[in-house]
């Protein structure tokens, strides 16, 4: 099923105001309702990129097209453009400053200048949906952390944009609270048709999780395409400083060190069962 | 527990924070002018019943509360109670120092005891406030009485942020007593500086970051939230009136000498 591009970059390149070169020549598409994994180590150029989704990080050459539409960079333009695409920050406390939850909520709903009764609506949905209602009235500060990020990605929901940027959704949360977290945005994607860029480098979730891969290394982009052919690019994925999936690398050790004979690889527990039972199945006709 | 946590279990939470502010404030102004040691504790008794029973804090807290100013009273009016002259008669205890001598008179101990107990009954008028209303509650009720909105965003800011300055400074000094970064004099200043130059450092760029933040979410120079909504009781104004009224007759009456 392809999907056509919502947001776009060509030959884009940006530089920090220390002279970094955090992206150098990216050109990327990502599909409209579809959950997007963007991989690559520390200092890759993940979180620019999301930022020059957003508009806050200006091209140094090169563009960013949002729809057909190159991004308009006059504050007009920039406030349309964030009621589109939200981005959730990686660390809740940079982006949380009310002196509650509500407020906090509220704050980029009121910046949309919607009427109060659809403020409220929007704030009560975005706290059910995220569940985090019973601490509306609650100072931010004694929350913990994983509250936190709730509280985080529902003020972003709330201002109901089309394309939803997550800056590594998952550090510093253990791992059920991680699952759930990757759960709730999959199943949102899922029943809203919303798009998701997710940068991680927690590579065990992206195939659980995502529809695409896009993997970066030193602000290019080594590979994108389909979580399922990220097998195929492992010296790729090596090379950004990550690796396989657990189940993926135990399955070509299996198939390259020990000998086996196993008919497919897999990147999930579901995955590997499927190619275990085959191999089971297999055996079973071949002993008989 | 802090009186932020306080405030926020409190069961006067939600009544009107205006109304929180018309009960407990007057008071202050009455012990200061009334000067009487029993109006002040008339004040001082009334607010403690009131965070206590009304508030449901309990005793031992409100009083573990209580020692944290009444330390600095005894030691600041003690001062007062001191007195030089040449004349040692004048003084209940007295020791000589150089010509003069050193000590307590009766009316210096008069006055301590009266700057003691208006301070205390002050002190218990805005911990009523402290621990029934929350910080953000009553930003907004200063909204309400025109304070300027720039003031209360600071004010609110700085409440937030306060307490993650604080978080990281105690993060940083764990980290470098665990190196032994306050064994001995010269290290403790050492890492005390560079304890605080590090913090301004993380202000600034923490600043940014939420500038960055804020800016994702369409913001265009002025902070706009909207509270929730106010399910805030209202209590008899009629009633507070009356407490008011009564207070301020005792207070009349104590300050014109007709009652102690």
């Amino acid at each position: 099923m392809a999907s056509p591009d919502i947001l776009r970059t060509e030959a884009l390149r940006c530089v920090w105001p220390d002279g970094t070169v955090a992206l150098d020549g990216v050109d990327l598409s990502i599909r409209a309702g579809e959950v997007t994994a963007l991989l690559g180590g520390n200092g890759a150029g993940k979180s620019s990129l999301l930022l020059s989704f957003n508009g806050i990080l200006k091209p140094r050459s090169g563009r960013v097209l949002f729809g057909e539409e190159p991004l308009d960079y006059s504050a007009k333009g920039l406030k349309a453009l964030r009621q589109k695409v939200g981005i959730v920050f990686q660390n809740p406390d940079a982006q949380l400053f009310a002196s509650s939850v509500y407020e906090d909520i509220s704050f980029g709903l009121c910046n949309l200048g919607l009427p109060e009764p659809e403020t409220r609506r929007r704030i009560d949905a975005a706290m059910e949906l995220v569940g985090v209602a019973e601490l509306a009235r609650k100072p931010v500060h004694p929350l913990s952390f994983g509250q936190k990020k709730r509280v985080a990605l529902a003020g972003v929901l709330a201002m109901e944009p089309s394309v939803l940027l997550l800056d590594e959704p998952t550090a510093g949360l253990d791992p059920q609270g991680a699952d759930g977290i990757m759960r709730f945005i999959r199943e949102l994607q899922r029943s809203s048709g919303m798009t998701v860029v997710v940068a991680t480098h927690d590579i065990e979730m992206v195939p659980l999780f995502c529809d695409r891969a896009c993997v970066m290394d030193r602000g290019q982009v080594l590979f994108e395409g389909e979580v399922t052919s990220m097998f195929e690019h492992r010296d790729l994925l090596r090379q950004a400083g990550l690796r396989l999936p657990r189940i993926a690398h135990l399955l070509e050790i299996l198939s390259t060190k020990d000998g086996f004979d196993l008919p497919g690889t897999a990147m999930t527990i579901s995955g590997a069962r499927k190619i275990l039972k085959l191999m089971k199945e297999e055996q079973e006709i071949n002993g008989k | 527990m802090t009186l932020d946590e306080h405030a926020a279990r409190s069961r006067l939470r939600d009544v009107a924070p205006g109304f929180k502010l018309l009960y407990a404030l007057p008071p202050i102004a009455m012990a200061l002018w009334a000067n009487s040691v029993p109006f002040s504790l008339l004040v001082f008794g009334l607010m403690g019943a009131s965070i206590v029973l009304k508030g449901g804090v309990r005793p031992a807290d409100y009083l573990r509360w209580l020692l944290l100013p009444a330390g600095f009273l005894v030691i600041g009016t003690a001062a007062v109670a001191v007195d030089m002259s040449a004349h040692p008669e004048t003084f209940v205890v007295s020791a000589p120092l150089g010509g003069a001598n050193i000590g307590v008179t009766a009316t210096g101990v008069a006055m301590a005891a009266h700057l003691c107990f208006r301070a205390l009954a002050s002190v218990s008028c805005l911990y009523f406030v402290a621990f029934t209303t929350p910080v953000a509650d009553l930003g907004r009720s200063m909204a309400a009485v025109g304070v300027p909105a720039l003031f209360i965003e600071m004010t609110l800011l700085v409440y937030r942020f306060v307490f993650l300055l604080f978080g990281t400074a105690s993060e940083i000094a764990t980290a470098q007593r665990s190196r032994l970064g306050y064994a001995g004099t010269a290290a403790s200043f050492r890492s005390l500086a560079s304890l605080a130059s590090n913090l301004f450092v993380f202000s600034a760029r923490r600043s940014e970051e939420l500038y960055v933040a804020m800016e994702c979410r369409g913001y265009d120079g002025a902070i706009r939230v909207l509270a929730p909504s106010s399910g805030a009781r209202q209590p008899s104004l009629a009633g507070i009136a009356l407490v008011e009224a009564a207070l301020l007759c005792v207070a009349i009456a104590a300050h014109s000498g007709r009652f102690f």
